[in-house]
Parts: structure tokens; sequence; C-alpha cells
């Protein structure tokens, strides 16, 4: 049985632009699907939507059989995921900038669990931050507070995990060490994750499976199962070609106006928006 | 930390000199010296008649500040997250602003009687609209983006109010606190003055009766240590301890 259905009938923006039109996809226990979209085309509305933030839309989200959204859009959202359901990373770190890194990950932890667990001092040591523990945000490098943020996601061990471009504005090499970091601990607690990215050497390296959405209104344009074996490397000669073998095969992923990634000499000519 | 404590002490004690100095040169009873004013203070707390107005002053000054604290902190959360209610209120909270105190405490003494109620009333109504305003601006300040932290990882609403909604309204809090105390001991003073039989503001309407100056300043003074003593022991050290993340 899928852990994951999305349906999402239809999602208007309250300035009455249609963002969503027909979405729909499922995901597995345990499976790393990465959303590859050009910019605006609804990946975070997606996500805030599977989330829960956002419930103004017509469609349902069925987590491990249970429908998450009211059936009309009109009416008052009542059943709700159980506490700890899911594990988000923002665009930015989202850290309360008055809590330490501790006392942010504290916050959002299990009651029941009381909140100094050995889990918490694992994954503090894991991530590298356990020096860190009682500094402020504001005392924290960028990459520092994105590894507090991806502890703050796996703490309650949630099930499912919702990753909004998590790594964007990071330096390569601290981007590249989050990714392996984000691998080995999704490897120990397999939580399905939903990743969004609109950079495809990204999604290739990290996912299972990548679904490519279409420009604002949001569809499904493409599935497709990543079968190179893990690890991989986003420098990867099987990532390499598969990547230019994509972009061969299936000319309409570059279809409107998408942007080049400048690192990369082989597609800089391509002005694409999906960063290739 | 140290060196900032004495800097505060040393520009009083700058104006303690020039006072002197002052008083000196113009040998005048209309400015008596500090040592003199010391000296009528310490009579006035023997006699014990200084303390028991003090802290009638107070108590008057803690309730009213109170009161307006959560009425002027309710209305102005209202008005900060709720546009209709902004709007709604929008207009009352201007002419709150704007009526005289002198006026609303005459009213109140006129409508409810010279009461402690009609008093701490007149004080509060004062106060409130000043809070609900600088509140408002705190709430409308509120990062939603951090409040959807708190959605997402299910926090109970007491968990969103308390530890992600609150946070961001503490420098607010504090300066609507901190304006609170000074405004509000001032027209505490003047209902004391016009209705009331004790207090700070009695005392010194009884002084001006007499043209008694050592007394008015040796019970101002004494009222001034004293919010001193608050801003020092409790408001200070309250504030350094919620900004410590800012550092």
């Amino acid at each position: 049985m899928n852990m994951l259905a999305v349906e999402i009938d239809k999602k208007s923006y309250p300035n009455g632009t249609c963002a969503i039109d027909g979405l729909k996809f499922s995901a597995q226990q345990g499976e790393f699907v990465a959303i590859v979209g050009p910019s605006g085309s609804g990946k975070t509305t997606l996500l805030n939507i599977v989330a829960g933030i956002d419930q103004q839309v017509e469609g349902n989200i069925v987590l491990n059989g249970q429908s998450q959204l009211p059936v009309a859009s009109t009416t008052k959202p009542t059943t709700k995921y159980q506490a700890a359901d899911i594990g988000f990373m923002f665009q930015e770190s989202r850290l309360m900038p008055w809590l330490t890194v501790k006392q942010n990950i504290q916050m959002v932890m299990d009651k029941e669990q009381g909140v100094e667990t050995p889990y918490l001092s694992q994954l503090l040591e894991q991530v590298g931050l356990a020096e860190f523990a009682d500094n402020y945000p504001k005392q924290l490098s960028g990459g520092m507070k994105r590894r507090a943020s991806l502890v703050r996601a796996f703490i309650n061990r949630p099930p499912l995990l919702l990753m909004d471009e998590p790594f964007q504005s990071l330096d390569e090499p601290t981007a590249n060490t989050l990714r392996q970091i984000l691998l080995v601990l999704w490897k120990e607690t397999r939580p399905t994750v939903l990743f969004v990215t609109h950079t495809l050497r990204e999604a290739l390296a990290l996912a299972d499976r990548v679904i490519f959405l279409s420009d604002r209104p949001s569809r499904v344009i493409m599935e497709y199962r990543v079968d190179i074996p893990r690890p991989r490397k986003l420098e990867d000669d099987a990532i390499n070609d598969l990547h230019a073998r994509l972009l061969n095969e299936y000319p309409q992923l570059l279809s409107g106006s998408l942007a080049g990634s400048p690192s990369d000499s082989a597609q800089a000519s391509t002005e694409t928006e999906i960063k290739i | 930390m140290l060196f900032s404590s004495f800097s505060r002490l040393y520009s009083l004690l700058g104006l303690l000199l020039v006072w002197h100095i002052a008083a000196v040169l113009l040998a005048s009873d209309l400015l008596p010296s500090p040592l003199s004013v010391f000296v009528s203070m310490w009579e006035h707390l023997q006699s014990g008649e200084l303390l028991y107005h003090l802290a009638i002053t107070l108590v008057r000054v803690a309730i009213s500040f109170v009161i307006a604290m959560i009425i002027g902190v309710a209305f102005g959360m209202l008005m900060g997250s709720r546009q209709i209610w902004d709007r709604t209120l929008d207009s009352l909270i201007i002419l709150g602003l704007n009526v005289p105190a002198l006026v609303t405490i005459i009213l109140c003494y006129i409508w409810f009687g010279l009461t402690e109620t009609a008093a701490i009333f007149a004080v509060a109504i004062n106060k409130i609209p000043m809070v609900a305003v600088a509140i408002r601006e705190g709430a409308r300040a509120i990062e939603k983006e951090f409040l959807e932290v708190g959605q997402v990882y299910r926090l109970s609403r007491k968990d969103i109010f308390f530890k992600i909604y609150l946070p961001q309204l503490y420098p607010y809090l504090f300066g609507a606190a901190r304006n609170g105390l000074a405004l509000i001991w001032k027209i505490v003073l003047v209902v004391e003055l016009l209705g009331r039989s004790d207090g700070i503001g009695f005392q010194l309407g009884n002084f001006f009766q007499f043209f008694d100056i050592r007394s008015i300043l040796a019970y101002t003074f004494a009222f001034a240590a004293v919010i001193f003593i608050i801003e020092a022991l409790i408001m200070r050290p309250m504030e350094s301890r919620l900004n410590r993340w800012r550092q």
C-alpha cells in the first residue's frame, strides 16, 4: 500500500491564479522522492498542502490510509496528522532566534519521549553540532543552521519528511556534506521523503524516483525511477550520463524558460529553469 | 557592566553637584540645597508618614499598571492580528490617546465619585491606548514563517503562543511596560492630588499649600528612588535575560 497519496484537483491563490491543476502522485513507505520543477511551479505550495499548513485546496492527501484534508475546502479542518508524523525542512533554517540549537529541537519533540533523549545527543553528534548545542542561531554559520534544522526534522523519527530546497544558497562543499548526512540519517530511520529541488542533478544523486512538474498550473509531466546504486555523488559519471540522457530524450523537461546552472559548463548554453 | 552602573551614578552625582552649587549661589528658600532635602526626607521617613503615603501610591501604581497592561496587551494583539478589530477599535484608540489625562480623571471622579475604583479606573483608561498601540505594532511584526514551524510540527496552541508568538512580542511588551510605569506614576499623583486623601500626590498638594518646597522635593526623590530600584532590580535584569540571544 502507498504510504502517501497526493491528489490535488485544484489549488488557487487568493488572487485567483491557478497554482496546481490535477496533480497526482504517490510514494511508498521509505521511498526517497525528488520533485523537480521550474521556479514558481508551485513546489512549495505542494509541500505546504501536504504538511497541512495550506488547507484551502480541492483534493485529498492520504497518509497511511487516513485522509488529511476536509472534504470541502470551505469546511473547517477537523482531523489532523498525529503529532510527530512529519518532519519539515524549509528553504531557510527557520530556527527560533531566541532559542538555542537544543531548545529549538526540544520545542518540537514528542512530550512523551521527554526532552533529554540519547537520540538527540546522537543526532547532534552525527551532524557535528554537539559542541554548539547551547549556541543561539545567530552564533552559527549558514551550514550549521541547516544542520540544526536537519536534526529538528529527524528528531521525532517521522514517517514522512518534507524538504523544500533545503540546501539552496549554500556553498557546494557544504551542500554536499549535508546531502551525505541526510542520506545517512534517511538510511537509519527510512522516512518517506519528498525532496523539492530545481536542480535535476541533485534530484538524481539523492532520489529513488524523480517527479517532474510542469510550469504553473502545476501537474506531473513525468516520473523517472533512478536505478543507479548508492552511494552516489553529484559528479559521478553515471549521474552525468543519466542527466545528459534524460535531457536528450525528454526535451519537454526543458520547455519554458529554464535557467542554466553557471557551474555546469556542459549545459551552460541551455537556458533552463531546472538547473542542470 | 560595572562601568555602566558607575557611569549612571556619575551623572546623578553631577546633577547633585550642580544643584548644590546653584542652591549656594542663589541662597533662596525657593531652591533648598540637596542636603536639606535629604534631612527633610529623613524626618518624613522617621515619622513614618513618607513610607505610608509611598506604599499607598505604589499600590495604586501597581494595580493600574497591571490592569492597563492586561487590557492594553489583549487589545493590541487583537488589533495587530485581526484587521476587522483594528478598523473597529482604531478610532477609539486615537480618541483615547488624545483626550487629556486631566479630563478623564475629572470625569471619572464626577461620574463614579471620589472613590478608589474611580481613581484606578481613570489611570488605567489613560494608559490602555498607549499599551494597545505598542503591542499592535508588535503583533503586526510577528513572523508568520515561525508560526508555520509550530503548525507543521503539531505544537499545541498553547505552545505556539508561549514559545513562538510571545517571544516575538517581548521587546514591545518591555517598551510598553517601561513607558507605562513612567507615565502611570505621574498620572497617579494627579489623581491623588485631585480626589484622594492619601498618597504622595495628596501630600504634595498639602505641601504646595504651604509652599514647603523642601518636603515636595523630599517626596519626589523618595519616589524616584523607588522607580530606580524597580528599574535596576526587575526591569533591566529581566530584559537582558530575555535579550541574551541578540548578543
